[in-house]
């Protein structure tokens, strides 16, 4: 969608521009002719020959330029047979960058713009084109015109700015303070709350069971992918759908930067996807704090789900001793909620980003996503297996029992499990059912998306 | 990864017709784009506080739950992905009009 706008726009640009040039050259040529006319008329014969002169010049120049473009085009059709040779068309576009006052300002950034592009896409071919006098002016007077562009990107985001900041007094006055803090919220943690607005947005309404689809389909963006890959986000990069090519463009941005090495956003991330904790570590975790099923805690399980999850691939990478030292101790921090350890976010980031951005975790990653790690042995923990022999004993008894489920980062009560499905080296899953109206749903689940709805349970 | 990140911002750039500009120069745009949008999306938000909610938003937003603050705002906007889509190009738009 966006594209096809963008393309409307350059196109719009584009018939705006060329119709700008039929008008608006002709009209030069009329006044020189006039000029001309008008000097033959009183026969200042100087005057002749200085305004015959400039509208000569200006007739070549405007029909080399034209030539130009044509040369460009016929260029970028050639562009492939012709990479093993010096395009000469780059000495020329260095003298006509001199002339712009006889183009369509808007043709000529464009074309500058296109040219630039070229160069470089010809650098990767032929690197000592770079050091090529003719082309070193040519992108120095390139980035001239960009910057000439840029001056007016700039007013009109100035100019939007204070439309923007109108409406905000307006607001103010209406709500005094509320925008300020909201704003203070987004701008102390960057863009990652955006980032995590739009994940969180769009995780609660896509069951975990179509995103682990989604992966397996591949249907993913490979652009945002490579990007959030780089960013050091790789729990996150498989779950967002093409669309979030913007989002990715925007942050491409140093505040994005930030947010890679952002702990609240790390944290609502793994609050969303589980955790990367190695299940043998978790465990011990388990065992040395008391069982917390008194209070339900939310939080608490979401930490040992064993699942078919990125975090597999990224703990078997994650094998070097260095890494395991270092990952350790994010794991532990991801604990922190449950033994309020003090946790250095610095040594937290440090250890996720090195393990995260080794070539063998990308490697593993990939491999994750062609699917050739999904036959790996699906455990259930400790918690779940309790739950799992309750759930059995109270539907053996025929007895109805009430769970919560875990729909995006909010809990459905309501729901009751009518049956329970256990194949040999899967997970087990449960048959839910809940009442709507006079209708009833009826779904299928993980058993890491449920808990028990009441203590008696228990 | 900066390389990287380059790479990305001149697809935004390019559309905009400044790939020929500096990284500086680029990253300054797109910081105040970033804000430009930042400051719609949260006017947006404002929109659809209603008046009974505004004691409730800001005693939220001044308290440093954060993830109260997240669960708000994603209450307020499960459609986040549309806004952020929508002011993004509007801006684009806005500004490449008669550039």
């Amino acid at each position: 969608m966006e594209n096809k706008n963008e393309s409307e726009i350059w196109e719009k640009d584009e018939a705006l521009s060329k119709e700008s040039k039929k008008t608006e050259s002709p009209e030069t040529f009329e006044t020189n002719d006039d000029d001309l006319e008008k000097a033959k008329e009183i026969g200042n014969e100087e005057k002749q020959e200085t305004i015959g002169k400039e509208v000569s010049e200006v007739r070549t120049e405007t029909k080399e330029f034209d030539q130009f473009i044509e040369d460009v085009d016929r260029f970028n059709e050639s562009f492939e047979i012709s990479k093993t040779e010096k395009p000469k068309i780059f000495d020329r576009f260095k003298g006509l960058l001199s002339k712009k006052e006889t183009a369509d300002q808007r043709d000529y950034e464009k074309l500058s713009q296109d040219i630039s592009k070229r160069v470089f896409e010809y650098g990767k071919v032929n690197p000592d084109i770079l050091n090529n006098d003719s082309i070193k002016e040519f992108l120095e007077k390139a980035k001239e015109i960009a910057n000439e562009r840029a001056d007016r990107v700039d007013k009109k985001i100035e100019g939007l700015n204070k439309q923007t900041a109108e409406e905000i007094e307006k607001v103010n006055k209406e709500r005094p303070g509320l925008f300020d803090k909201i704003s203070e919220r987004f701008n102390k943690n960057g863009l990652e709350i955006v980032i995590a607005l739009g994940l969180l947005a769009m995780l609660a309404a896509m069951p975990r069971e179509a995103l682990l689809d989604k992966i397996a389909s591949g249907d993913v963006g490979m652009q945002i992918n490579t990007l959030l890959s780089q960013l050091n986000l790789p729990q996150i990069h498989s779950f967002l759908p093409a669309k979030y090519a913007n989002l990715a463009l925007i942050a491409s941005t140093a505040a994005v930067l930030r947010v890679a090495k952002s702990d609240f956003l790390t944290r609502n991330i793994k609050k969303y996807f589980g955790s990367n904790d190695l299940k043998e570590e978790v465990i011990q975790e388990e065992e040395k704090e008391p069982k917390e099923t008194e209070d339900f805690d939310v939080s608490s399980r979401e930490e040992v789900v064993e699942k078919k999850d990125t975090g597999e691939s990224f703990n078997q990478v994650a094998g070097s001793a260095e890494h395991q030292e270092t990952f350790k101790k994010y794991q532990e921090g991801e604990l922190d909620s449950k033994g309020n350890e003090k946790v250095d976010d610095n040594d937290m980031n440090e250890s996720f980003n090195q393990v995260a951005g080794s070539a063998e975790y990308q490697e593993a990653f990939k491999k994750y996503q062609e699917g050739e790690l999904d036959d790996e042995k699906m455990e259930i923990n400790k918690e779940e297996l309790e739950m799992l022999n309750i759930l059995k004993e109270m539907i053996a008894k025929g007895e109805k029992v009430e769970v919560k489920y875990k729909k995006g980062l909010d809990w459905e009560f309501g729901w009751y499990v009518t049956d329970i499905k256990e194949e040999k080296g899967k997970r087990p899953s449960v048959s839910l059912k809940r009442f709507q109206g006079s209708d009833a749903k009826y779904i299928n689940v993980d058993l890491s998306k449920i808990e028990l709805a009441k203590k008696k349970y228990y | 990864m900066e390389k990287e990140i380059i790479n990305k911002c001149e697809s935004i750039m390019e559309e905009m017709g400044l790939s020929a500009l500096d990284d500086k120069r680029k990253q300054e745009i797109m910081d105040k784009m970033v804000g430009l949008v930042c400051d719609r999306i949260i006017l947006k938000l404002m929109g659809r506080i209603s008046d009974v909610e505004v004691d409730e938003a800001n005693e939220i937003m001044t308290s440093e739950d954060e993830d109260r603050q997240l669960e708000f705002l994603r209450i307020k906007m499960p459609d986040f992905n549309e806004i952020l889509d929508e002011e993004i190009n509007a801006v684009k738009a806005e500004i490449l009009k008669d550039l």
